[in-house]
């Protein structure tokens, strides 16, 4: 039925081109065949009909054709036949067609442009779908069907059994292209998804294919083509329905099936904006502790752990620039504007073979395209933060600017408490973004983005602790050829802080901390056959640290300015990656890095004797390195493969193995990331991290993609990582090294996930068992951990349960809730006192003995949608959410004092209370 | 760089949107280590000519935290780096004096030799005294704390005329003057309690001897004492930032208006320690860990490296720090008439109402209900003069002069504390004490 129905669009297309012909009045309907039907419309209008009279063998004619005219007549007639018609006004003829039908002009794709260039024919279609008359309503809702499409032209030089089919995914409506959509051929388990510039490249069976395309917002799709020849084709794709709807939780229909890599997840933020989280701020880094396998130390903490890593392995990108600190506020909230950002993808096994320099992670996220037809805006105003976004198209439909700011008023709210304590206290942060989108021509597009953040707090009236993110990137796209594409990328990013202490002594300080890099990669894409297409390019970054400085503040200041040797290093990378379809059901991979790393005078380094402790006694000479003098490199070859194979069109299993190294350390000694921790590059002294990871999973998607499921395994290996003495001072140390301390570690485990997509009622559960492992051992006490055992890490939660759900109760009013269970995380606890300097102190158990309690939270949300009006100025909703509805006191810390010569037990929690909030939103 | 980690305290603290609670700690935690194994070594050899002295202790567990447990008979010495050895000997508890004076010389090293009687043997580094340090100003400001505590601040200025090391210890013992408000001439005697006098055979009452008293002088000093109280916490300052060997203004010590030590006259001997950087390191890191007030970040807590270490093979936690320091020390006097002129003084000490004063009665009735008695006057069962005295729970004040109420005493009397000094303090007069 679905053919005929194609037909019948079809042929109503062609009747409207032809739609001037004269009235005809058909007068008879009592024969009982249609050929007789026929012969007298033939006889009362004067048109001469063309057909094989098998044809019509069989089908009756009950329509009652009285008064209407030729085309309506024939439409009533050949309506439930397999019959097509055209009409050819001049001679006055009719021809009849079965299944097959004429066309009066070459498909627009046959020279291989887009459809963006579609003419009246296609528009007219479009109107016609409203009438119902012509759709089979079984299975047929919401989709629309297309003209088939030829392309390529047959070379009898070159004629193969499949061609390749290259092209672009293009919203209808927008003009945007569209990432991720899933291309999949009709009968076949072949697939392709386009890449976040919309392309697609497949391998198509020679002649004729349909090919179905799905993707979340955009409308289940088959179209039919001819191939010819390899061809280029830009595919439009009309935005679906459900997209005027909440699309709530969302994913790539097959994606996660499909995809060869594992360990990959992918968060929009459009789908996570009703997860209620505290205080009503969006938040993306607060949904991804949602999935397996990434969580961070506690509520309240800063610094994800993704795969029981340390929290400095993970990349953390905003549009292809480091953002060295994503959060404000020691992380309670991301410092992103939920407006300007698109999403995130989050790589939490093999990275990309473009990226490297993290062993545990990469978060890809990427800020929205403005909008390049009319000038748009979204906004919030929420308990804590107000949000504001803007585009504005510069040149219609080539270029747009987007702007986006954030601020927090909790100043107001501090000092409005009558609360002498609160008066000298303060907190502030900002955070800004603009991005420039051209898309210079079918070939070329530029991007460009520049972003600033700051956080700014006091707790007493003495001091002022700040630190900034800045960054700001430039990328190049260009398709170089129907089988090569390009990308350039310029970036930069800086993250300091810095503390301001003044008071009436003579100690009054200004104290710095800064560290910047900037960074250029090319990237070549290549599909060389139906088989391969490579990745290969290049990337090096520039470093320089400023370790700490230190200068007086004010005129009764007595410190000593003092400058820790500043830190430069070059990191650059090699890299070449393969993704080889073997069959149908097979691919893989692979992918080698080769990266390099330099440290780079001037600086004065020590060297230690060997087999010693480094402190300073045991130092065996010093040597000073010149500008640009290169102090010590590293390298290393990374290896990256996985291999899918699908078992069905709807489960797969994969497998990935590989290898990392990373050259910049944190530096730390708290037990959770703190805004003071410093970055520390790979040196003399120092040795960069590196680690292996080893995953296997299975996926599984049914019920039409409405579900997905999968598990994933793990087991990591993690060498050189690095630790700190008891106690350490790594803040303005000329020789941090002393205090620092590298180990080995390790971590496994299992993740489960199961996804519902779509309905009413959406959202996932996850179940996450993992176990994370350090290990410092050495042959002096000093420089041992645990006398040399493992230890479970401060995040070794090994029971993780999230449970995101959303309900749609109406069109104006959702529901989301969000349940978390975690086991409680290691702490050190004191395990008795003793007696020093006349005042009872602690002492300490084992690294990580003992655990606080388990945890568990549960937040509940409600949506209410402005009216559906259709002119509205602007469109509006509001978001109700209680945070922590059970008012769970859930404890983050066990901490002890020593007050007056005693000791107390002290038990910390962030949010022990329910937390109400109302954010406004709206959008134009 | 203690102040770094102190940048707690945030929004949500102030939102009262999280929550600090004291939770109690029993032996719930089964730790791997036998926290009664750990012994904790107190030594700081200074350059005063004088016996050293060495505490020897044990940690406990949080069960048994009230009783300390001392490190008895173990074989202390120390010895420097030419040879000379210094025995020590168990004198009192855990406390080991030099057998005799000496003074830890510049330009000596030091080691310490601890081997106790179950056999561990612990050994320190070679230490050094980094110096000899000044005190060039002990002072007193009123000042008004960030959390708008008015009170007395105490300041060191700190300077090492002798080298660029520049971090400070700092321990204090102050002393106060205490002013019974209540304090008259006169205290009671009792003459006599209540007795019943019955029969032998029979048990028949033959007699009631009622209780009484009488004003007698007072046998000693009761009406001025004074007390010292030493520090217990650490109190460091770190001047390794800055361009001079001294620091300024470091406050050793604050003290809340209302604090009734201030009342009167107070005296502070402040002694100041130079240290060497890995003292200060762990002094510093012992003071962090026991007040980790931070919300967000803690501090990774653990054992504390010092420089002493077992020798055997198998290692035992030591605990502690032998530290060869040059002390001074300087001390301060004012009044609080000095800072709070016509002010009215703190409240008296332990919160006690001192202006108000109570009767008890001699005895409760004729008959006393002890014996079935009927009270007349439905005066209830009060605790007798003589009762309140036996207990050292009151002073006499005044002669009740109005005719006594029936229900009460012929004397008013004021607690104890307000009226004899000596419950709070010594009467004897300490010798550096200056008028």
């Amino acid at each position: 039925m679905k053919k005929a129905s194609i037909l019948i669009t079809v042929l109503l297309a062609f009747q409207w081109v032809g739609a001037q012909i004269d009235s005809i009045q058909a007068t008879q309907n009592d024969a009982n065949s249609l050929i007789a039907v026929l012969q007298k419309l033939e006889a009362t209008s004067g048109y001469q009909f063309f057909y094989d009279e098998n044809w019509l063998q069989n089908v009756p004619a009950k329509a009652n054709i009285s008064n209407l005219e030729v085309t309506e007549a024939l439409n009533e007639l050949l309506k439930d036949s397999s019959l097509n018609y055209y009409v050819l006004n001049d001679e006055k003829r009719v021809i009849l067609i079965q299944n097959g039908i004429i066309y009066d002009a070459l498909p627009k794709g046959f020279f291989g442009q887009s459809d963006s260039t579609q003419n009246t024919r296609s528009t007219v279609y479009q109107e016609q779908v409203a009438d119902p008359v012509f759709y089979d309503s079984k299975g047929q809702k919401g989709k629309k069907k297309y003209p088939v499409v030829r392309v390529g032209k047959t070379d009898k030089n070159k004629q193969k059994s499949a061609y390749i089919l290259q092209g672009r995914a293009i919203n209808t409506r927008t003009k945007e292209v569209i990432p991720d959509l899933a291309i999949r051929v009709a009968g076949s388990n072949r697939l392709v998804v386009t890449d976040e510039n919309g392309n697609f490249s497949i391998e198509l069976p020679s002649g004729y294919n349909r090919i179905k395309a799905s993707a979340m917002g955009i409308a289940n799709t088959e179209r039919e083509l001819l191939i010819y020849s390899d061809a280029t084709y830009d595919f439009e794709f009309e935005e679906s329905l459900e997209q005027l709807e909440e699309v709530v939780v969302a994913a790539d229909a097959v994606r996660n099936v499909k995809e060869t890599t594992t360990g990959t997840e992918k968060i929009d933020l459009e789908e996570s904006k009703n997860i209620p989280l505290v205080l009503g701020e969006r938040d993306l880094l607060q949904v991804a502790k949602a999935l397996p396998g990434i969580s961070s130390a506690g509520e309240g903490a800063s610094g994800l752990n993704v795969r029981g890593g340390k929290t400095d392995q993970n990349l953390v990108l905003l549009d292809d620039a480091v953002i060295y600190n994503p959060t404000h506020f020691f992380g309670l909230f991301q410092a992103l504007n939920p407006f300007t950002t698109k999403g995130v993808e989050i790589y939490k096994g093999t990275l990309p073979v473009e990226h490297g320099g993290r062993l545990s992670s990469l978060f890809d996220i990427r800020s929205k395209d403005g909008n390049v037809e009319k000038i748009s805006g979204e906004g919030s105003i929420g308990p804590v933060t107000g949000n504001l976004a803007l585009e504005f198209p510069i040149k219609k439909d080539t270029s747009s600017l987007m702007i986006g700011g954030r601020g927090a008023y909790a100043n107001y709210i501090l000092k409005s408490l009558d609360d002498p304590a609160l008066n000298n206290s303060s907190a502030s942060f900002y955070d800004g973004i603009i991005k420039y989108n051209h898309k210079i021509n079918e070939k070329n597009e530029l991007r460009a983005t520049a972003y600033y953040s700051k956080d700014a707090f006091s707790i007493t009236s003495d001091s002022l602790y700040q630190y900034s993110n800045r960054l700001a990137s430039l990328r190049w796209d260009k398709r170089i050829s129907d089988k090569a594409s390009s990308a350039l990328v310029l970036q930069n990013s800086d993250y300091r802080f810095g503390i301001d202490f003044e008071n009436l002594s003579n100690a009054s300080f200004d104290l710095n901390y800064g560290i910047s890099e900037t960074g250029l990669r090319y990237k070549l894409k290549t599909t060389s056959n139906e088989k391969h297409t490579y990745e290969y390019g290049a990337s090096a970054k520039l470093y320089n640290v400023n370790p700490g400085s230190i200068e007086p503040l004010g005129t009764q200041s007595a410190v000593i300015p003092k400058f820790i040797q500043k830190e430069r290093a070059i990191e650059a990378a090699l890299f070449i990656g393969d993704r080889f379809t073997v069959s149908d059901k097979f691919s893989i991979e692979g992918g080698l890095r080769y990266n390099f790393f330099a440290a780079l005078g001037p600086k004065i380094e020590r060297t230690y004797e060997p087999d010693f402790p480094l402190n300073d006694a045991t130092v065996q000479s010093t040597t000073d390195f010149g500008s640009g003098d290169i102090i010590k490199t590293y390298g290393g070859l990374e290896g990256r493969f996985s291999a899918r194979y699908l078992l069905n069109e709807n489960s797969s299993l994969k497998a990935s193995l590989n290898n990392a190294y990373q050259f910049i350390h944190t530096l730390s000694n708290n037990t959770t990331v703190s805004p003071i921790d410093t970055w520390k590059l790979s040196d003399f002294n120092i040795k960069p991290q590196n680690g292996y990871q080893a995953s296997l999973g299975i996926y599984n998607n049914f019920n039409d993609n409405m579900y997905e499921f999968s598990i994933e395994s793990y087991y990591k290996l993690l060498y050189n990582v690095t630790d700190f003495k008891t106690g350490a001072d790594l803040l303005l140390n000329d020789n941090v090294e002393t205090e620092i301390i590298q180990g080995e570690g390790k971590a496994y485990g299992i993740e489960m996930l199961l996804k519902k997509n779509r309905g009413d009622l959406n959202g996932w559960l996850a179940y996450t068992y993992s176990r994370s492992f350090y290990k410092f051992d050495s042959a002096f006490s000093e420089e041992r951990i645990n006398n040399g055992e493992y230890f479970p890490s401060n995040f070794d939660k090994p029971h993780d349960v999230s449970l995101i759900a959303n309900y749609k109760l109406t069109k104006r009013f959702s529901f989301s809730g969000n349940f978390v269970y975690q086991t409680g995380r290691p702490v050190t606890f004191p395990v008795g006192t003793f007696r020093f300097n006349n005042a009872d102190f602690v002492a300490f158990s084992n690294r990580n003995e003992f655990r606080i309690p388990d945890f568990f939270r549960l937040d509940l949300g409600l949506n209410i949608e402005g009216n559906h009006k259709k002119n509205k100025l602007a469109h509006s909703f509001f978001t109700i959410s209680v945070y922590n509805v059970l008012g769970r006191n859930n404890p983050y810390s066990v901490f002890f004092v020593t007050e007056d010569g005693e000791v107390k037990a002290l038990q910390s929690s962030i949010f022990a209370i329910p937390i109400p909030s109302i954010t406004y939103n709206f959008k134009f | 760089m203690d102040r770094i980690n102190k940048y707690f305290f945030l929004l949500f603290v102030i939102l009262h949107l999280n929550c600090v609670e004291e939770i109690s700690v029993d032996n719930q935690f089964q730790s791997e280590i036998n926290v009664e194994d750990i012994l904790v070594v107190e030594a700081t050899i200074t350059n005063e000519f004088t016996q050293q002295k060495i505490l020897l202790t044990r940690a406990s567990s949080f069960v048994n935290d009230s009783t300390i447990v001392y490190e008895r008979n173990a074989s202390v010495s120390v010895v420097d780096d030419i040879g000379n050895l210094f025995s020590f000997e168990n004198t009192i508890d855990g406390q080991y004096d030099s057998s005799e004076a000496f003074a830890a010389e510049i330009g000596r090293s030091y080691k310490l030799l601890i081997a106790t009687d179950k056999g561990e043997e612990y050994e320190s580094k070679f230490e050094a005294s980094a110096g000899e340090s000044t005190i060039d100003n002990l002072y007193a400001e009123r000042v008004t704390t960030d959390t708008q505590i008015d009170g007395i601040a105490i300041f060191v200025d700190s300077s090492n005329p002798s080298g660029d090391v520049n971090y400070y210890r700092y321990s204090y013992e102050e002393t106060y003057k205490i002013i019974a408000p209540n304090w008259t001439s006169s205290e009671f005697e009792i003459l006599q309690e209540y007795e019943l006098i019955r029969d032998e055979n029979t048990g028949e009452l033959l007699e009631i001897i009622y209780p009484d008293v009488k004003l007698v002088p007072r046998m000693q000093e009761e009406q001025i004492c004074y007390n010292s109280i030493k520090s217990n916490n650490i109190i460091l300052s770190d001047g390794s930032l800055l361009n001079e060997s001294r620091i300024d203004k470091n406050q050793v010590r604050f003290i809340n208006r209302n604090n009734p030590i201030l009342s009167h006259r107070y005296s502070i001997l402040v002694k100041q320690f130079l240290q060497s950087q890995d003292a200060a390191n762990f002094y510093n890191t012992l003071a962090d860990f026991s007040q980790s007030e931070n919300l967000f970040s803690q501090i990774q807590p653990g054992l504390i490296e010092g420089n002493i270490k077992s020798t055997a093979s198998t290692q035992k936690i030591v605990l502690g720090y032998f530290e060869v320091a040059s002390v001074t020390q300087k001390r301060l006097f004012f009044d609080y008439v000095d800072f709070f002129p016509n002010e009215p003084l703190p409240p008296y000490f332990n919160d006690l109402n001192c202006p108000s004063f109570f009767s008890p009665r001699l005895f409760n009735s004729s008959l006393s209900p002890r014996d079935g008695g009927y009270d007349s006057y439905n005066c209830g069962v009060q605790t007798e003069l003589v009762d309140h005295l036996k207990a050292e729970a009151v002073e006499f004040y005044l002669v009740n002069t109005d005719p006594p109420d029936y229900c009460e005493g012929p004397y008013l009397v004021t607690q104890r504390a307000c009226g004899d000094c000596t419950v709070l303090g010594s009467n004897v007069k300490p010798e550096f004490w200056i008028e």
